[in-house]
């Protein structure tokens, strides 16, 4: 990573390893990265960020029963909600709405196939539930060549 | 058969994920749609980093199964139960079927249709998985598919292929590497990677992973 290190990771408390930041779920891992990206776009200096967020931890502590890095990506989406909105990219109203597309999208899509935004207007043909029963067997063998 | 659908029938929906992970989402693809975000640039940094989330799980249950015989007995015998022991479940509820490497067999996965995989043992699947060539060649000519990847299978060896579905998904128990007598679960875990488990590569070499 060329522009931020390390050291500016530290400045968020960011869980780290000797690798890196380390995540418990996709979404903290998505939420990362995001803003990640939107800094190497160029859109805020990583110091607003750590300004940011460091009020977005003041504002809402971790709750009872909350695990460290589940508190942590809370904080970090909110405050990542909230800088978007005072940079004028998108408003939080926007995001609610998009939220609630996004879980019809999840409502109208047959279980095991990949979830699409469109799927919120226009429910996808089921393929896999009704086309692909459960195989119990190798869909191919390529047996031994020798002997 | 009808193509009505039952609507209570379990199948026909995708349960939505926790309310965070939708505003995560909701965001991505907001910036994504006013072009703030550049679509190839996020995917590489996502794929870093969530590389590092579900394999970790999987690399666990491979562990143990290596450590544990009676733990690598019930986990061919009942994958779902046995991964469930560890913590880790199919947020769909799909079963688990672990499938096992052997001086005499090598086992790669694939979903022929779509990108079914075992995410809460995997984490999300890598680009390739959901590529279309991968798919269909895997399923023709999975010595050549697996030679891409740097893997050769040795002629005396048998490849089967297993295909995952919605209701079915397979991960690959891999053969213990040599030269780890001796190691802690924690430390073989460590020599456990995402491909290994698809089954398009192998574990790492015990000298490869200080």
């Amino acid at each position: 990573m060329n522009t931020t290190t390390h050291n500016d990771y530290q400045a968020v408390g960011l869980p780290l390893d000797g690798e890196g930041p380390v995540f418990e779920k996709p979404w903290q891992a998505q939420a990362f990265s995001l803003i990640v990206h939107l800094h190497q776009a160029g859109l805020f200096p990583w110091k607003d960020w750590v300004r940011v967020f460091s009020e977005t931890i003041k504002a809402a502590p971790a709750q009872p029963g909350e695990s460290a890095n589940d508190a942590y990506y809370r904080q970090w989406l909110t405050a990542l909600e909230s800088l978007v909105a005072t940079l004028g990219l998108t408003a939080g109203d926007d995001i609610a709405r998009r939220a609630g597309e996004w879980r019809q999208a999840y409502l109208n899509t047959p279980h095991g196939q990949p979830v699409r935004l469109q799927h919120a207007s226009q429910p996808p043909t089921p393929c896999h539930a009704h086309g692909h029963p459960p195989r119990h067997e190798p869909v191919a063998v390529s047996p031994r060549l020798a002997n | 058969m009808s193509h009505i659908h039952d609507h209570n029938h379990p199948h026909d929906h995708t349960e939505p994920p926790e309310d965070i992970e939708l505003r995560v989402k909701a965001l991505e693809s907001l910036l994504l749609e006013k072009g703030l975000v550049d679509p190839a640039a996020l995917e590489a940094l996502i794929d870093t980093y969530e590389h590092k989330v579900g394999p970790r799980n999987g690399a666990q249950v491979v562990a143990r199964a290596w450590s544990d015989p009676q733990y690598r007995r019930r986990l061919l015998e009942d994958g779902t139960a046995a991964i469930a022991e560890l913590g880790f479940s199919g947020v769909q509820g799909e079963d688990m079927r672990v499938v096992e490497n052997s001086a005499q067999v090598h086992n790669v996965t694939v979903c022929t249709l779509c990108s079914c995989y075992p995410w809460p043992t995997l984490g999300l699947p890598p680009a390739w998985y959901k590529s279309a060539p991968y798919r269909s060649r895997i399923v023709i000519d999975p010595r050549g598919v697996l030679a891409e990847f740097g893997l050769t299978i040795p002629a005396d060896k048998e490849v089967r292929v297993w295909d995952s579905s919605a209701e079915l998904r397979y991960l690959v128990l891999p053969e213990r590497p040599a030269g780890t007598d001796g190691w802690s679960e924690a430390q073989l875990a460590e020599l456990v990677t995402r491909d290994s488990m698809i089954g398009t590569g192998l574990p790492k070499a015990p000298g490869a992973a200080a």
